[in-house]
């Protein structure tokens, strides 16, 4: 059989359909969350709290460095083996980049708009939500495109140890069995699905930061 | 002359780059894997034989022919390679870094239907079919001590409708084994669940804490299983299928058979004379204490071991077939002679 053949077999028995739409539902609910987590929290703590930023940073700093492998029978044992476990494996990845990028975002802002904005008159919300959002923005989707791309290589990984089910499970299962064609299959239709995942979310960032013009 | 501090980068690079070259061709150059302890005296040159390092008890029967001296008498130096993941195994026997592997029979059914040029030459585990010999079991399940379930009967009744989780890895011992011990219980097979570990402590672990079912273990860790509070249920002799229940096979390349069929004959002897050795009683409490020595476990425990080099092809079938029942291999796909060679039997060995 080929390569080709055990992808198309295996999607036409709705088998790699159903793994992969279960591993998307772990990146997914682990990506939001960490979205909903790091991008208010990056936000909130690079423009207000820069001692709370400074104090911290380090230990978060080494947080990051972790290897998340090294970590696999930590989250075992805190969550278990099922979804929990590896939506919290994907939120652990993916929170980093968000957060990092977001604060970096806004250290970097341009200073003459900032002075502007406060010379006329701009508020703390408005500040926020109208000025350092939309400026922030190109740094935010960077660590979003990190982000996405590491929670689906880690849902992958994480698949294969103490799981039943997931695109990362069918890969061992097939690694097991010896089933090389479909062994390569996953690999290339995983590559697939990253440059999917990655080509929307470059689209999305330009749909958010339309008023941005390239450099080059 | 003032040397620029362009220089110094440069020549600080070319010593770093240098050294770390020098720590490389160290490294390549020692990396034949661990000498093995014995040799025949320095007077007969010794025939490697390369295997991975196991960390379960597959180790027992190369330490024991290692340490005994099977091997050396047969001519033969072990050289452990160094620890392999399971998925990796294979791979490390068919791009020669290693000479032999070992498998259970559906398992390297699966490796020659994907096109592994393979064969098994031997026996390695055995499933004790008498009391005497009763705590050797393949393997032994584990439920939590609140687990409703107390024997394989209870299940019947068990979270009916729901699946039973239970460690395992599709096709091998740890499916072949519960699905038969379920279709001798009348209760329906399709329940299983098979979760991956990398191990068998991690299974304990995830039974402990309520995220499986039902752990199935390999000695060295039956002790470990009941030391923290867990209830055996049963072993893999419940699946009513005798000595076939826990058999494996040695394997080599078809091309290092045909190219080495001396060096596999002599690992087949000896290995089979450390299996004997083991085997006996008053060797037992010997062979687990060097497999726990070896694994750094505090618990011991072994196999029971093929007594000979046959290898009875009723013991292969069964495995076969269950692979045809489970979808993976299509009725007369592969036969049990497209598996294994008799080439290596010797009835002198026992």
């Amino acid at each position: 059989m080929t390569v080709a053949g055990a992808v198309i077999d295996s999607l036409k028995s709705g088998q790699l359909i159903r793994q992969t739409a279960l591993s998307l539902v772990n990146v997914g609910i682990g990506f939001l969350l960490a979205i909903f987590i790091c991008i208010p929290f990056g936000l909130v703590i690079g423009t207000y709290y820069k001692i709370f930023e400074k104090s911290l940073m380090p230990f978060l700093r080494m947080c990051e460095k972790i290897n998340p492998f090294a970590l696999f029978p930590v989250f075992m044992i805190l969550f278990g083996i099922g979804h929990l476990e590896k939506v919290m494996v994907v939120l652990w990845v993916s929170q980093w980049p968000l957060l990092f990028n977001t604060i970096d975002g806004v250290r970097n802002l341009d200073v003459t708009i900032i002075k502007s904005a406060r010379s006329m008159g701009a508020r703390k919300g408005n500040f926020l939500l109208k000025v350092i959002v939309p400026m922030t923005l190109p740094y935010i989707f960077t660590g979003v495109k990190q982000s996405v791309q590491l929670a689906f290589f880690m849902i992958i990984a994480s698949e294969m140890v103490g799981a039943n089910e997931g695109l990362g499970w069918q890969f061992f299962s097939a690694n097991m069995a010896y089933n090389v064609p479909m062994m390569f299959g996953i690999i290339i239709y995983v590559t697939v699905l990253a440059i999917i995942i990655n080509v929307l979310f470059t689209k999305i960032e330009k749909w958010f930061s339309v008023w941005k013009q390239s450099t080059f | 002359m003032a040397i620029t501090r362009n220089t110094k980068l440069i020549i600080g690079g070319i010593v770093v780059l240098a050294v770390i070259v020098g720590i490389g061709v160290d490294f390549l150059s020692g990396q034949k894997g661990q000498p093995s302890s014995t040799t025949a005296g320095g007077s007969k040159e010794l025939a490697e034989i390369r295997t991975y390092t196991r960390t379960d008890c597959g180790i027992t029967p190369y330490l024991v022919a290692d340490q005994k001296g099977f091997f050396a008498e047969e001519g033969l130096k072990l050289v452990y390679t160094g620890t392999v993941a399971y998925p990796q195994q294979l791979a490390s026997v068919l791009n020669g870094n290693n000479d032999i592997g070992d498998a259970h029979p559906n398992e390297l059914a699966m490796f020659i239907k994907g096109g592994a040029k393979v064969k098994g030459v031997s026996r390695d585990d055995l499933e004790p079919i008498d009391e005497v010999n009763a705590e050797y079991r393949h393997m032994k399940y584990f439920v939590s001590k609140d687990s409703a379930i107390k024997s394989w009967k209870d299940i019947q009744n068990y979270k009916v409708g729901q699946q039973i989780l239970i460690n395992g890895t599709i096709p091998s011992c740890t499916t072949f084994v519960p699905s038969n011990i379920f279709d001798r219980y009348n209760l329906d097979r399709n329940r299983l669940k098979f979760v991956t570990f990398d191990s068998d402590q991690q299974a304990l672990q995830a039974v402990t804490q309520g995220d499986i079912d039902i752990a199935q273990v390999h000695p060295p860790y039956y002790n470990l299983a009941k030391e923290i509070g867990l209830v055996q249920i049963g072993d893999s002799f419940d699946a009513g299928l005798g000595a076939a229940t826990g058999v494996a096979l040695y394997y080599f390349p078809d091309k290092y058979i045909a190219e080495h069929p001396d060096r596999v004959q002599a690992f087949v002897r000896a290995i089979t004379k450390a299996q004997i050795w083991a085997n006996q009683s008053q060797n037992r409490k010997e062979a687990a204490e060097i497999t726990a020595k070896a694994l750094n476990v505090n618990s011991t425990g072994t196999h029971y071991y093929a007594f000979d080099t046959s290898i009875p092809e009723e013991q292969i079938q069964p495995w076969l077939d269950d692979l045809v029942y489970g979808g993976f291999l299509k009725e007369g796909e592969l036969a049990v002679a497209d598996i294994i060679t008799h080439q290596f039997e010797d009835p002198s060995v026992k």
